[in-house]
């Protein structure tokens, strides 16, 4: 292993360097993700601990998959927001959006039909549409089975093309 | 799978994705606030400052086969910075199973080429046993456009093995990253304000001083409490200690720092950097030659400057 010098919170931390170029990698896919997940605000507070849990679990060193793996833990860090957060995080960027309009925005058009799926339907979807993966790989992935994976997907596309006909 | 979307879900998939913020830097991962554990009492951080150091030590003791031999003549040649140092890893553990540090070796010498006006740095550790970890930088000493590598880091880590195996890593020398330098100037006062140096961070202690080969110096030293633990956990109260033993005659030549972190439960190790000598010298410039060198992630400078850390702030969190 190969360590690096971090200083976070004050404290001196030492980081698994392979570990740094691991997140590299996937960090805009992990963060389109968690966008998905939980809108734009939150994405990457969900990231990063997300990844940091992933990456100090004491199972981290036999991860075989370790892209699947970040990408579960971003579901299972999205899930363990509380309603409080969101609504509080809802309320900020409807007075955000009034102030600076010219900065990317989802519309609550959009925001509203996808506040509709639960976080499987729209993890699912964002694999799906994005990453091009099989029901399968999707399954395997966020480690669910295929039939739920199928229900999933349908009922996700079947919401947003009704609510945003 | 292929497979027809809608312009439904096209459209939602595509303002999602444009609204996604950039992703956080690799070295702010671990300061970003933590969601609140559900039924467990909120925690104050200790301190907010984030940034990454790479600190040398100064030595010289070894006369090492591949150092290379001043050019004279007009041929092409690169004015240099030489500098030497002693790196000293030491711990005292307790815990009941410290981490394996076989094949490593504690002490060693570090060398270090610092060409300032085309802004290319080559470092190389040697080892006891005729090893060497050799690292170049390019355009930036702290956030370097290019970093190559070629050699082993045969440092140990000082730290415990917890009882899932996760290691607590105490102290180590990560033996890469920019330029392994311990006195800051020029290489890092134009990276400011992104590098902070022990004015910031450190506070004088009064009184007369000798580093621990002797010199007189002004001490600079700083204090941080808190947890750490294995896993990330915030479950061992912990004790950080920075030292700098500063040149007396002009108040900024760092001729020696030290870093000891204590871990209730776990022990103390230290890890010790000495200038040993420094020189203007001159090299071939294929010296900073990259061929051969396995090339490394570079960080792009972060877009803020790292928040100092506020002593007066200082909580030390309720585990």
């Amino acid at each position: 292993m190969q360590w690096r010098i971090v200083r976070s919170c004050g404290i001196v931390r030492l980081v698994d360097v392979r570990d740094e170029e691991l997140y590299g990698k996937h960090a805009d896919e992990l963060i389109r993700f968690a966008t998905t997940l939980v809108g734009p605000s939150l994405a990457e507070d969900v990231v990063a601990n997300a990844v940091v849990k992933a990456m100090t679990s004491p199972s981290w060193p036999t991860v075989t998959e370790p892209r699947a793996y970040l990408f579960r833990s971003v579901l299972n860090e999205a899930r363990g927001l509380s309603r409080s957060d969101r609504r509080r995080v809802h309320r900020e960027e409807v007075a955000a959006r009034a102030e600076v309009a010219d900065e990317p925005t989802v519309s609550l058009e959009v925001r509203d039909a996808v506040g509709r799926l639960s976080l499987r339907e729209r993890s699912v979807l964002y694999l799906a549409y994005w990453h091009d993966l099989s029901v399968d790989e999707i399954a395997r992935t966020l480690g669910l089975s295929r039939r739920s994976t199928e229900r999933a997907l349908t009922d996700a596309r079947r919401t947003l093309e009704e609510r945003l006909s | 799978m292929t497979t027809n979307w809608s312009p439904q879900v096209a459209r939602a998939m595509h303002e999602l994705s444009n609204a996604a913020p950039a992703a956080p830097p690799v070295h702010d991962l671990g300061g970003r606030r933590p969601p609140p554990p559900r039924g467990a009492p909120t925690w104050a951080r200790v301190a907010a400052a984030v940034i990454v150091v790479a600190a040398a030590v100064g030595l010289v003791a070894l006369v090492r086969r591949d150092d290379p031999a001043p050019v004279d003549g007009p041929a092409a040649v690169v004015d240099v910075q030489h500098s030497r140092y002693e790196v000293t890893i030491t711990a005292e553990l307790t815990c009941a199973h410290p981490i394996d540090t076989t094949g490593t070796f504690p002490t060693y010498s570090v060398d270090t080429w610092s060409d300032r006006v085309g802004r290319q740095w080559r470092t190389t550790i040697a080892y006891p046993d005729g090893s060497t970890l050799e690292h170049i930088s390019q355009g930036s000493a702290i956030y370097p456009t290019g970093s190559f590598e070629r050699g082993e880091v045969r440092a140990p880590r000082m730290g415990c093995v917890g009882p899932a195996g996760e290691p607590f890593v105490l102290t180590t020398d990560p033996g890469v990253g920019g330029v392994y330098a311990l006195d800051v100037t020029p290489e890092l006062i134009d990276e400011r304000p992104y590098v902070r140096l022990f004015t910031d961070d450190g506070t004088r202690v009064a009184g007369d001083h000798v580093d621990s080969r002797g010199r007189p110096s002004l001490l600079w030293e700083q204090r941080i409490d808190g947890f750490g633990g294995y896993g990330n956990a915030a479950t061992n109260p912990l004790v950080q200690i920075q030292r700098w033993w500063v040149d007396p005659v002009d108040g900024s030549t760092v001729t020696e720092h030290q870093f000891t972190q204590t871990v209730d439960g776990l022990g103390t190790a230290t890890i010790t950097r000495t200038l040993v000598s420094t020189e203007a010298t001159t090299v071939a410039s294929d010296w900073f030659d990259t061929t051969g060198y396995r090339s490394l992630p570079t960080y792009p400078r972060p877009s803020q400057p790292p928040t100092p850390p506020n002593g007066a702030d200082d909580t030390v969190p309720s585990p």
